[in-house]
């Protein structure tokens, strides 16, 4: 087991190097000059010598392999370099905001799985019930429309025609209590979990018919075993190893969506710094947050992984004989 | 367990062997239902996919054949005296901020919102295809390096992705395909890899190597027909997951000329009144709705009509 986790984290490295590779270049070959983003003087002409003095203090006047190198050595020290817009530290930036979008995120995906899992349940063993026609339109309806909207939707429903809950801010537990958390995270944490609710239940539905109509299930009711006994001791924990795979790769597409997202509730998280950072234009900025969300991303995945090797001894099997 | 995985293996090759097989080895075909025949069946007796195929028939008809349906231009007709009309009377969707009628805004933003979609899904396909088929084909160290990079772009958030791709290369409707195809190519890759690596062990085309044919020939005559099933169904779903990010994007702000209806851009439009004019915001958005609703109704029966474990 410990073998297939160091594996896991060494195979993390090279896909880190090629993502910042790739971010790095594609920032490289963007128009703009980094002189102008960092004296904000696209307007204004600066000296030869004030251009020069600025290029060598932030070492854009290195050839570009260097420059990837030596960002590349800086960042596994932790240091991603300095806003080009505030001069602030990058790395501690973007870390200051991750744990809105973290919160965010994890909310999202309990309340997803709040739903999703009665709900997929509840369809697969009542099949063809309200149940299984309601699992059935949140799974078709929950997918087709677009996220951010019904952020908006819930906006105009609970803030603005309810009065209910507050249309934007932030509330930490600490300082304003857990209702006052609560009341500021449910709407956002909402919007951006319909997507997920909606595939999570489709797929946990659909995995859950499937174990059913095998025959340990079918041999488990014929002993005369009690229907609750069939459903969580045998079926239930076969029927979540597809869905767990799915929820890893959701949360790519969640941190994602969490851009939008918190652009509309004004949520105080990383996708916010990321779209005013790319309106202005400041590289550094931009690269360490791709960076980071890319590496709390795959160790998200990583530990999804693990989590499935656990549930299926299968798999530990296959990783070990590989080897 | 074993049995149970080589007769599931089994089974879903079958359907898909005989077309070929029989008319190249054979010399004459076998007697055989036809496979696309087979599947245009299989799709019209469902019924939520021929609601969605209609639906999309209507949407796409509408917003062709726009002026058919408004006297507005969209662009052009500005009514400064009577903006932001509440849905109603003469304008019955009501006008935007600078008094164009949003009716005709939709039909016309619809040719945009569902090219983008489309042309997205195109290039992400060929992309992605290309990239399936040369790993799943060639294994070794091909195989090693191409899958690892798609999943390195899988692992990437892929909305950041987009929206940095669009911060280099600007805002403009052109450059929202690029950054969308560019970010959604690898789910194709992988699909067609699996695919590929079912079809390489199968028995028409190991007699085809046997044969002697080219690599190109068995790729193109063999492989490729074979992977079309997948193929399409990714192909649908990825238009409508395009339609979804792009609205994103252009909600945004990365739409480049806010003129242009756009149904994106028009929710972008509606983003400063949406506690006073909530139509504004509401009408966009259902459109974006019902129409990848209609192209998932439609994805969702051909990924049954295909499925071979449906054909009984």
């Amino acid at each position: 087991m410990w073998a297939y986790i160091f594996k896991r984290l060494l195979q993390a490295i090279p896909t880190l190097l090629i993502i910042s590779f790739l971010i790095f270049s594609l920032l490289y070959i963007t128009p703009g000059d980094p002189v102008d983003l960092i004296k904000g003087s696209e307007n204004t002409k600066i000296s030869e010598e004030t251009r020069a003095a600025i290029e060598k203090e932030w070492g854009l006047d290195k050839p570009f392999l260097e420059r990837y190198v030596n960002f590349v050595i800086n960042a596994c020290r932790g240091d991603l370099g300095q806003s080009y817009q505030t001069g602030e530290d990058v790395f501690d930036e973007v870390m200051a905001r991750m744990p809105a979008t973290l919160k965010l995120t994890a909310a999202s995906m309990v309340l997803a799985l709040l739903i999703s899992l009665p709900l997929g349940m509840l369809a697969a063993i009542r099949h063809n019930s309200i149940w299984d026609s309601m699992a059935t339109v949140l799974a078709t309806v929950g997918v087709a429309v677009p996220k951010f909207w019904f952020g908006l939707m819930l906006i105009i429903l609970f803030s603005f025609k309810l009065g209910w809950l507050p249309s934007m801010g932030w509330a930490t537990i600490s300082e304003d209590g857990l209702a006052a958390f609560l009341r500021a995270i449910i709407l956002p944490a909402s919007s951006l979990a319909l997507g997920m609710a909606a595939t999570q239940t489709r797929m946990i539905r659909s995995s859950m018919l499937e174990v059913l109509g095998q025959d340990y299930v079918r041999y488990a009711r014929s002993k005369g075993l009690r229907e609750r006994f069939v459903i969580w001791g045998h079926a239930f924990k076969n029927a979540m190893i597809p869905v767990i795979t799915i929820v890893g790769g959701e949360i790519g597409g969640l941190l994602g969506g969490a851009v939008v997202t918190e652009q509309i509730f004004s949520w105080p998280g990383v996708g916010r710094l990321a779209i005013n950072s790319i309106s202005k234009r400041d590289y550094p900025m931009i690269q360490g947050i791709t960076l980071l969300l890319c590496t709390v991303f795959l160790f998200i995945n990583i530990l999804v992984d693990i989590t499935y090797a656990f549930i299926d001894p299968r798999i530990r099997y296959v990783s070990s004989t590989k080897k | 367990m074993n049995q149970d995985n080589d007769k599931k293996r089994r089974d879903e090759k079958l359907p898909q062997a005989p077309e070929s097989a029989g008319k190249e080895i054979g010399g004459e075909a076998l007697p055989v239902t036809n496979y696309w025949a087979n599947v245009v069946r299989l799709f019209f007796k469902n019924k939520m996919a021929v609601v969605g195929l209609v639906m999309m028939i209507i949407i796409i008809f509408m917003c062709c054949a726009a002026p058919l349906f408004t006297k507005y231009d969209p662009v052009a007709d500005m009514e400064y005296y009577n903006v932001k009309q509440p849905p109603g009377g003469d304008h019955w969707l009501g006008t935007d901020h600078v008094g164009r009628d949003v009716w005709s805004r939709l039909l016309y933003g619809g040719r945009t919102s569902v090219l983008t979609g489309v042309l997205v899904a195109l290039f992400a396909g060929v992309i992605g295809v290309t990239v399936g088929l040369v790993a799943g084909y060639f294994g070794g160290v091909i195989d090693a390096v191409l899958m690892r990079f798609t999943d390195i772009m899988l692992s990437f958030p892929f909305m950041i992705l987009a929206i940095a791709i669009m911060a280099a290369l600007g805002s403009s409707q052109r450059n929202i395909v690029i950054s969308l195809a560019v970010t959604s190519w690898p789910g194709f890759a992988r699909l067609t890899r699996s695919q590929v690596l079912t079809i390489k062990n199968s028995e028409y085309v190991e007699s085809a190597k046997v044969a002697g044919f080219k690599n190109a020939r068995i790729i193109f005559k063999h492989v490729l027909p074979n992977c079309m099933g997948t193929f399409i169904i990714q192909l649908t779903l990825t238009i409508g997951g395009a339609i979804l990010s792009a609205a994103g994007l252009a909600y945004l702000g990365m739409s480049p000329n806010i003129a242009e209806p756009e149904w994106g851009a028009m929710l972008n439009d509606g983003k400063p009144y949406l506690q006073t004019h909530a139509y504004l915001t509401t009408i966009p958005g259902i459109a974006i709705s019902i129409t990848v609703l209609a192209i998932n109704w439609i994805g969702d029966g051909l990924r049954d009509a295909f499925d071979p474990k449906m054909r009984k």
